[in-house]
This record gives C-alpha cells, sequence and structure tokens, in this order.
C-alpha cells in the first residue's frame, strides 16, 4: 500500500454493495471524491470448480462446466467439449457445429442486453435496465425453443450436439434475429443520450497500449481499438465456414461509452452470423456418433488447450486427461480474470461516482473468476487473494 | 386550538403525498412496461416500517440519530401545513412562504445530519454530497418562488398571493410566473431526491447515502419527511402559480392540489423514466445555469411587474 493510499479514505465497495451484484471486495482508496487506488479481494465464492473436475469423468464434468456461470453456460461447455474433442480427435458433424455456433450467438446476445440493463441500473437509469431485459426475452425464448431451457440449456455433447434446429426453434431464431436488430438500433440512441453519454464519455479510460499491456480480453480490449477476437483470430465451431458473414467491431474511444458501443455493434453482428448460420444449416444429423459410455474409453491420455470467444472475451480451458475417463487436471481462465488488472488501472483517478459504471464496463463475473482460495494448513487460516494494479497477490 | 388544525392539516398533507408516491411507482412502473405496486402500496410500507423495532448503530451518536429523523418530519409536516393553512384562509402568517422554505431546507438538512451521525462512510459521503447540492439546487429554487409570491405586492405571502391571482388571473399566464415555474420543474427531482438527480442518495454508488443505515420507524419517519417536502415544494408552487379564481378557498386549493400533482407528475415521474443518474459537478453545472438565469430572470420580471 503507497503512503498516498493511507492517507486517502476507505471506501469498501462490498462484500455485498448493490453495485458489486456478486461478493468481491473492491476497496477503494478515495480522496475527496476522486479514487486514488483500487483493490480488490476474492474468496466470498469460492466453489472448487477445478477440483470437483478432477473427481468426475469426461461425461460428468461437461454438465459441472456449464454450471460455472450461468450468463455463460453454452461458452463454458462448448470450451470444454472442445478440448476433450482435440485430445480424442474427435470430429462431430457439421451441423452439430453450426448449433453450436447459433447457441453461441444467441448467448452473446442476450449477455450484451443484460449486461446493457445493469449498466443501465448502475446509472440510475431503470426504464433501460427494463427495456433491455425485455427485449432480451426473444433470444432467451429461441434457446429455449432450441434446447428446451433458458439457462441451463445442456446442448453440448462431446462430439456433437444434444438438440437439433427444428421448425419452431428456426421461426423462434429468426424472430430473435429481428428483434436484436431493432433493439440495436434502438439502443444505440439511447446510449448516446445526452444524459447517458454524460456519465460515460471519458469514464474508465483504457489506453490500447494499457489494454494490450493488461491483457485485456473481449469487449473491454475491442473497445480500446484491439482487434483480437477469437472468432477469427483462432475459429471454432462453424466461424470458419460463416467469416464472411461478420466483422470484429472495435472502437477507438477507450471508455464505458465505447465499451457499450461495441457490445451494442455486436448484437448486430451477432445477427448477422445467426442469420448466415440459419440460411447455410447443413443438413444430417448432429448428435454424437460415439455415445457417452464409450467416450470414457475412447479419450486418451493427453492434453490440450482450447479457446472459445465467450461474450465476456477469450475463455480458455486447459484439459489433462488421464487415458481412464477421468481427468487429472482442468485449467479454466475466464475473461473477466483478465480484465479484471485492466479495471484496476481504469479505475485510478476516477470519480467515486463513477467506480459503479466504470466497474460494470469490463461485465465482471466473480464466481466464474474464483480459481484459488489459499489456506494456510498449519494455522488454519483463510487468506484473501488480493488484486491491485500490480498484479495479484496474497495478504495475511 | 392553531396546533390541532395544523396538525390535522398535516395529516392531510401527509396522506395526499403517499397517494403521490403510490401513483408515481404506478405511473413509473407502467411507463416501464410493469405492473407496478399497488396504489397504496407506501401506506403498506409506512405502517410496516412502524411495527419494526428501533435500531441505532452501535458507534453511532445515537441521541442524533433518532432525534433528527423526527424532527426532519416535524419541518416537513409544519411546512406542509403552513402552505395548506395558508392557502385556504386558516392562517394569515406575513412571509409564509420564507417560513415554508426554511421549513423544508431545515428539514433536508437534518436528514442529512442524522444520516452522517450514524458514523457509516457512505452517509459522510452523502452529508458531503448533500451540502453541495443544497447550495446547487435551493437558490434557484428559492429565488424562484419568492419572485412567483411577489406579484403584485403580495410580499411572500400565500394567502396574499392567492387574493392577487383571484383579482387579476393566474400567476402562470405572466412571465415572471412561467419563468418561475420553469425553474421549480428543474429543481423538484433535487428536492425529491429523485433521478437524474439523486446523487445524495444514489443506490448503486453510496448505497442510498444518508439512508443506509435507517430500518424500521427510523426509516418510516425519513421516507415521510422526504415525502412531505417534495410534495409541499409542488403543492406551494402551484398555489403560487395555478390558482384559478373559482370563488370557493377549498376548490381553489383542490385545483390546485391537482396542479401539485401536475408539477409531481412532469417533473418527477417522467424525467425519473427518461434520463440516468448525473454527477455532483454536472448537477451544480446544471443548476447554476439554466434554472438559476430562469429564476432571475423571473425575479427581475417579477420586480418590473410583468
Amino acid at each position: 500500500m503507497m503512503e498516498v493510499e493511507r492517507r486517502a479514505a476507505i471506501i469498501p465497495f462490498g462484500p455485498l454493495h448493490p453495485a458489486t451484484k456478486e461478493p468481491v471486495n473492491l476497496v477503494l482508496f478515495v480522496e475527496g471524491e476522486e479514487v486514488v487506488g483500487a483493490e480488490f479481494r476474492f474468496g466470498y465464492v469460492y466453489r472448487a470448480i477445478e477440483v470437483l473436475a478432477q473427481r468426475r469423468n469426461l461425461v460428468q464434468v461437461l454438465h459441472l462446466t456449464e454450471r460455472i456461470c450461468g450468463i455463460c453456460s453454452h461458452a463454458h461447455p462448448l470450451c470444454y467439449v472442445q478440448s476433450v474433442e482435440s485430445i480424442a480427435g474427435i470430429e462431430p458433424p457439421e451441423r452439430a457445429l453450426y448449433i453450436r455456433t447459433i447457441l453461441a450467438e444467441l448467448e452473446r446476445i442476450q449477455n450484451h442486453l443484460l449486461w446493457l440493463g445493469v449498466l443501465g441500473y448502475q446509472l440510475g437509469f431503470l426504464a433501460l435496465f427494463m427495456y433491455a431485459w425485455r427485449i432480451r426475452e426473444a433470444a432467451m425464448d429461441a434457446m429455449e425453443a432450441l434446447t428446451g431451457g433458458r439457462v441451463m440449456r445442456a446442448a453440448n455433447a462431446i462430439g456433437g450436439a444434444r438438440c437439433d434446429v427444428n421448425e419452431k426453434a428456426a421461426v423462434m431464431i429468426r424472430n430473435a434475429i429481428k428483434e436484436s436488430r431493432k433493439a440495436a438500433e434502438y439502443l444505440f440512441d439511447v446510449i448516446h443520450d445526452k444524459t447517458v453519454e454524460a456519465r460515460l464519455r471519458g469514464v474508465g479510460v483504457l489506453s490500447r497500449s494499457d489494454a494490450v499491456r493488461c491483457g485485456a480480453v473481449g469487449p473491454t480490449a475491442r473497445a480500446s481499438g484491439v482487434k483480437c477476437d477469437v472468432r477469427v483470430d483462432d475459429p471454432y465451431a462453424a466461424y470458419e465456414q460463416l467469416k464472411g458473414s461478420f466483422s470484429v467491431v472495435t472502437s477507438s474511444g477507450c471508455d464505458s461509452l465505447a465499451r457499450a458501443e461495441v457490445r451494442v455493434a455486436e448484437i448486430l453482428e451477432s445477427a448477422n452470423i445467426l442469420q448466415a448460420a440459419l440460411d447455410t444449416l447443413p443438413p444430417g444429423d448432429p448428435r454424437p456418433k460415439i455415445p457417452p459410455h464409450r467416450v470414457l474409453r475412447v479419450v486418451p491420455r493427453g492434453e490440450s488447450v482450447a479457446r472459445v470467444e465467450a461474450p465476456r472475451g477469450d475463455l480458455l480451458y486447459y484439459a489433462v486427461t488421464d487415458g481412464n475417463g477421468f481427468l487429472s487436471r482442468l485449467r479454466v481462465r475466464t475473461p473477466t480474470l483478465a480484465n479484471l488488472v485492466a479495471l484496476a488501472e481504469m479505475l485510478k483517478g476516477a470519480e467515486l461516482a463513477d467506480v459503479p459504471a466504470i466497474y460494470a464496463s469490463i461485465d465482471p463475473c466473480i464466481a466464474c473468476t474464483e480459481r484459488a482460495l489459499v489456506v494456510d494448513v498449519r494455522s488454519g487460516v483463510k487468506r484473501e487473494i488480493e488484486l491491485s494494479g500490480g498484479g495479484l497477490a496474497c495478504s495475511p | 386550538m392553531l396546533p390541532v388544525i395544523l396538525l390535522a392539516l398535516a395529516a392531510v398533507v401527509a396522506a395526499a403525498s403517499l397517494v403521490f408516491d403510490g401513483l408515481d411507482r404506478k405511473i413509473r412502473a407502467r411507463l416501464q412496461a410493469r405492473v407496478g405496486p399497488p396504489l397504496l402500496q407506501p401506506f403498506y410500507d409506512i405502517i410496516k416500517l412502524l411495527g419494526k423495532s428501533w435500531i441505532a448503530p452501535r458507534g453511532s451518536a445515537k441521541g442524533l440519530f433518532t432525534a433528527l429523523p423526527l424532527l426532519a418530519l416535524a419541518f416537513s409536516a409544519l411546512a406542509g401545513a403552513v402552505t395548506l393553512a395558508g392557502a385556504v384562509g386558516l392562517l394569515e402568517l406575513p412571509g409564509d412562504v420564507v417560513i415554508v422554505y426554511s421549513l423544508l431546507t431545515a428539514s433536508s438538512l437534518s436528514l442529512l445530519l442524522g444520516g452522517a451521525s450514524s458514523g457509516n462512510p457512505y452517509a459522510s459521503i452523502s452529508l458531503s454530497r448533500g451540502v453541495s447540492t443544497l447550495f446547487a439546487f435551493k437558490l434557484p429554487l428559492l429565488v424562484a418562488t419568492l419572485a412567483a409570491s411577489m406579484r403584485g405586492g403580495a410580499w411572500f405571502s400565500i394567502a396574499r398571493a392567492l387574493e392577487v391571482q383571484r383579482a387579476r388571473g393566474p400567476t402562470l399566464l405572466t412571465i415572471s410566473g412561467a419563468t418561475a415555474l420553469l425553474a421549480i420543474l428543474a429543481g423538484m427531482p433535487a428536492e425529491g431526491e429523485v433521478t437524474p438527480f439523486d446523487v445524495t442518495t444514489a443506490e448503486t454508488e453510496i448505497v442510498s447515502g444518508f439512508m443506509v443505515e435507517y430500518s424500521g420507524p427510523l426509516l418510516a419517519f425519513v421516507k415521510l419527511a422526504k415525502s412531505i417536502s417534495r410534495f409541499t415544494t409542488a403543492l406551494l408552487a402551484s398555489i403560487l402559480t395555478l390558482c384559478l379564481p373559482l370563488g370557493n378557498p377549498w376548490a381553489e386549493v383542490t385545483v390546485c392540489w391537482l396542479g401539485a400533482l401536475l408539477i409531481m407528475l412532469l417533473s418527477i415521474t417522467l424525467t425519473a423514466t427518461f434520463v440516468a443518474r448525473v454527477r455532483v459537478d454536472q448537477l451544480a453545472r446544471f443548476f447554476w445555469r439554466i434554472p438559476l438565469l430562469l429564476s432571475l430572470i423571473s425575479l427581475a420580471a417579477s420586480l418590473s411587474g410583468w
């Protein structure tokens, strides 16, 4: 802790605070209304997911990964099945790849709309919250028609997909495309409303070089002008086939407004991908060729890294299989972890009033990010993991 | 006899302000495509809170923490009662507009101080924000209200302002009246602590600010005091600018009542639905420009008899 920070007033944001929907302790060092330093303390929602993954078989872990995040409940299992498929050399049917893509894009649309609503709430703009969440229902309904579930969709399987685009689902997806296109244009006007813009422009600035230095990912990095998107850089699912249907949205604004603009524009791009995927959906059976009980015997010993562009950014899985149908290690790096370092950077010099808007602008998902809990074995004392501008640190 | 009358009038104003709160919540919900709570929900809230236990946080200045919400409620209720009594001719105080204003400001300050005496850091930030906010918006609001109550030699008396309007038509139709009402409309969201000017109670920033440690009956008093304050401000503005000569003071007050509801609807319900919260510096910059200018124009026009 710097000397200047000791003199500053300490304002705790969390672990329970209306601005942080999840339990994380954001410690702000404030002089007047200016934030001179920020630290994050984690450990309130640690769930030992990676340990649990080592005690279940490969098929069970699929359902475990789906439960890491309620919003990205397609991106996580998708990333997981990709890593297992690459170890086993399984090629999923072409149609399954398209269905994975469709779900991923529907998920992106609902996530960005949900995020926009939360941003509205942080700014005290409740009408935006209500409208964005109502529009989001079109994407939720489409996912329900496609998979039978709104949140836990269980659509992925190792080597295929567990659902198919039937006539009803196609109608719902086309409706979601129409609604989100309409909504994106309207929401673009809303975030450029005078009062909203006044609260977002020039707030939480993350320069391009800082974004690269801090390793920011996803919309956070793209809003700082960094053109990175796993869908283009390292295509998976059907993105290679669909790459002509969309472009990577970037902005040079570098502030919270730019991050909002990028997400709204991404809703439009997602609608374009969905349209192209539906129009060129290959025929066939999307189900896996190898049934789940045999998959356990088919997957050899090996390791792999898989990446997915989750709605919040680059999601990375590192899996090591033991050849007996189990994992000897699963490592999950969520986009929020990558963006938190950048967040500490954005908070420096911010006004206290802007903290909620800045915090929300990276779309943090704390429960998904909690990976470690440090316990002193001799004394049994839990220690907090801290993150300040410089990186992760452990404090007694 | 006077205390009893004032108490009865305060109860009437309190009930009316809670009905407006219910209307506000219902209309805002409909505008956001929600169903919204029942109209009488604010009454249920107050009744429920009154039944809870009194809690003062350890480490707070307990006396101040408990007394100030009560004091704020007394100030607000008295302001409401004096306004209504002046309007129906039960009380003729010289300069009662100024008295009402002082009471309302005292009420706001009591709430801020009461909150800050809890020792909570959010409440202290709320106090510092609240003081700058009060300076920013109370001045245009006060100047505008005084300007509207000066017409025809009424000199800050509610009863005489009504007489002037009975003789010469609503003050709204004069330049000073129209500009004063505009300035008051701009100041209302700050007085009522709703978006865009709810910086002192911003939930996502400072966890409802000075109210953060209040619960139970004390919270009921805080809510009631705030509710009465904003309704009284609207009622006073309506009485000073929107009085139609109908021959019967109670009929006139009813019209003013509807006028107050209209003022609240325009300045609080609709505004809060369609804008985001501003920052303290943005708030101060706003009030030191347009509303202050409007109120000064109103004052100048009023002094020149327009």
